[in-house]
């Protein structure tokens, strides 16, 4: 049994760049906030997108509202590392400021996976104290997020025997349990994209402990038609070409040129969709439009909502 | 009159391509390749930093290690040479450190487990290591270097690398914490912080740590300083943003391009692509009625099956469709444009070229030939 995105307490949004994450991860958020739920959303990559899906500039580390019920935060790994040695640490006041806080600075940021560890730690402390009901990572590159949802288990094992390692237990608790954690897979229907996403179906779950919940396809193109539109494309198109290039007036070859290439793309987009529908199965690969080259939060969320 | 990117791949030694993920980057910077060996008779190196080796397959060959010469089409400028090179950022260390370290040493970090983790696990590693690649090909090659950045929203940190490779090597200074450069008084100084690593981040964990940055210890000299003329070479060199039309690449691509016009030093903005741009239509005028009563015409009697009333209302739906879809379309290419002159409008802002979209990504020199053609970087031209 998987549990539904909106159901999750944490949703890791992943996939290659530029297939729009940052969107679907707003797109998810505000409509879980529309059930009610208290929910934040965190730019791992502070690229300032989230917020900007929401018509807000970029925010900071600290939780700020951008819709009812929605908060956004970007990560900042430095200021997680001083949160954590702050809350965490039997280091007295005093020399926080001294050259022993430096040197545990330099070594939080020197060794491998501690950042990560708590940037995933800062989100899922939220998940853990119920401050909010949902928290979606907005991920960053593939390949990264790997490293980011892997550093709970990497950590607790490099750094057996420490206060971090044993924190790492509860984060991959929370990770690993299914019905609390998930990562959607997000492509668009190009091969590239596709195939980051393919292998995203095989390393999250075999090098993290969190399991998979789905997909979504953005950007799917339209059809250029109802189904007997394309019936009538397609026996035009043959009539044309047994009559040769003559036959048609340059308006009939242009609409039929234009609704052509419209369906071999959609054919194409299809073909793309299916590749990641069937390895997906039985999880559910979902579709959303192509909104244009600046897609709207409200129309994104409205479609969602239709879907889901 | 020579084009903009002409004239900065036949000026400039050093071009880095530069942009958020998914704009095609790869794809533009194998063509500026392409243009510069085969179209301005450069000889030129095109260098990577992806372990996929997605690279050469753009250029239509199977992934091989190492740096590979492309074979140019017939009809270039004379003297054009054109190598690839794919950095693989584990390999790149383990190469790093047989060079550098004596073979015990260089044993014992490999087996580091701080080691496998930085150079396998985390990405930060990537930048370090690209620098460092890039200090070698700089140092061998003649003519254009174009190096195809990895991609980040902020663009800038790969130039941060060489910084960054100072800031982390210098670490060394928590050996100083660690207790482990002797002396009674940096050990007496050390406790508390050992004492509190310890108990964070486990005893084998700091030994591990400490270890690591004492055998890389001997790596530190040599990469700083190619580190700096890796930075030096950074000031002379040509900038190309690649975006695609879609609002918020042109969002990131207009701040990275502000950002490095701000910068003291660094690489200049000097041009801007933007890729996947839907082609421009020609206009036309369609009259709805004379395109119904063409259609009609070339329907046979097979397409009559439902009744002459049935076809009638079939095509006149169809048209009527097919002419709003278009029309939609169209608007929707209009809206790239304006949203792209939009991006890159000012004074003194760097020319920018639009590539257009193709189906597939592209996988033969031919596709490329086209692409460094739109580019105006085709040999016929000059």
């Amino acid at each position: 049994m998987v549990t539904h995105p909106l159901s999750l307490g944490f949703l890791a949004v992943t996939g290659k760049g530029g297939v729009g994450k940052s969107m679907v991860a707003a797109a998810v958020g505000a409509l879980a906030a529309r059930t009610g739920r208290r929910v934040l959303i965190c730019d791992l990559d502070a690229s300032g997108d989230v917020a900007a899906a929401f018509g807000s500039p970029a925010q900071g580390y600290e939780p700020v509202p951008v819709a009812p019920g929605v908060d956004v935060m970007q990560m900042n790994t430095e200021a997680a590392i001083r949160d954590y040695l702050a809350t965490f640490t039997p280091i007295p006041v005093v020399s926080r400021l001294g050259p022993v806080s430096r040197g545990l600075d330099l070594m939080g940021r020197a060794a491998p996976g501690v950042r990560e560890v708590l940037s995933v730690g800062k989100l899922l402390w939220f998940v853990r104290q119920g401050t909010y009901d949902l928290v979606v990572m907005d991920g960053p590159a593939t390949g990264h997020v790997v490293g980011h949802l892997a550093a709970p288990v990497s950590v607790g094992r490099l750094a057996a025997g420490g206060l971090l390692a044993d924190q790492t237990s509860w984060m991959t608790d929370v990770l690993s349990d299914p019905t609390v954690a998930g990562a959607l897979v997000v492509a668009t229907p190009d091969d590239g994209p596709v195939d980051e996403a393919l292998a995203l179906v095989d390393r999250i779950p075999s090098t993290t402990p969190v399991g998979l919940v789905g997909g979504v396809v953005n950007r799917m193109p339209a059809a250029p038609g109802l189904a007997a539109d394309l019936r009538l494309l397609d026996w035009v198109e043959h009539a044309i070409a047994q009559g040769g290039s003559d036959s048609a007036s340059p308006g009939l070859s242009a609409m039929v040129g234009h609704l052509v290439d419209l369906r071999d793309r959609g054919d194409r987009a299809l073909g793309c969709f299916r590749r990641l529908a069937e390895r997906l199965d039985p999880l559910i690969c979902w579709s959303l439009p192509d909104l244009g080259g600046d897609p709207t939060l409200e129309a994104l969320v409205e479609i969602l909502e239709g879907e889901w | 009159m020579s084009s903009p990117l002409r004239t900065i791949l036949a000026e400039r030694s050093l071009v880095l391509t530069m942009g958020s993920g998914g704009v095609g980057k790869t794809t533009i910077a194998a063509a500026l390749g392409l243009g510069a060996s085969h179209g301005l008779g450069r000889s030129t190196s095109v260098l990577t930093v992806d372990p996929a080796r997605r690279l050469a397959s753009v250029y239509g060959l199977d992934a091989a290690p190492g740096p590979i010469e492309i074979t140019l089409p017939p009809a270039g400028v004379d003297g054009g040479r054109l190598i690839v090179e794919m950095i693989d950022p584990a390999e790149a260390w383990d190469d790093l450190v047989s060079r550098e370290l004596g073979a015990g040493e260089a044993a014992l970090l490999r087996q580091n487990s701080m080691y496998r983790a930085v150079t396998r696990q985390f990405v930060q590693s990537h930048d370090f290591i690209a620098v460092e690649r890039l200090f070698h090909l700089l140092q061998r090659a003649e003519g254009t270097v174009i190096v195809d950045t990895p991609p980040s929203v902020r663009g800038l940190d790969f130039l941060a690398g060489p910084a960054r490779m100072r800031s982390f090597l210098t670490l060394r200074s928590l050996s100083w914490f660690t207790g482990t450069s002797g002396g009674p008084i940096t050990d007496l100084a050390a406790r508390p912080f050992r004492a509190v690593g310890d108990r964070v981040l486990g005893r084998g964990f700091v030994g591990d740590l400490v270890e690591f940055f004492r055998l890389a210890g001997g790596l530190v000299e040599g990469l700083l300083d190619r580190a700096d003329r890796v930075q030096a070479a950074l000031d002379g060199a040509a900038a190309v943003i690649v975006t695609s039309p879609e609002s918020g690449p042109l969002i990131h691509a207009r701040a990275l391009g502000d950002s490095l016009d701000s910068e003291v030093g660094g690489p200049d903005w000097c041009a801007s692509v933007v890729n996947l741009v839907t082609a421009q239509r020609p206009t036309f005028d369609v009259d709805p009625v004379a395109v119904i009563a063409e259609i009609e015409g070339l329907c046979g009697p097979e397409q009559g099956a439902e009744g002459p009333q049935g076809l009638e209302q079939a095509v006149e739906g169809f048209v009527r469709r097919g002419l709003e879809r278009m029309e939609r379309d169209d608007e929707r290419v209009v809206g790239d444009r304006t949203r792209m002159s939009e991006a890159f409008a000012g004074d003194g802002m760097p020319a920018w070229a639009a590539v257009e979209r193709r189906d597939r990504p592209p996988a033969s020199i031919d596709v490329l030939a086209g692409i460094a053609a739109e580019l105006d970087l085709g040999p016929a031209v000059g």
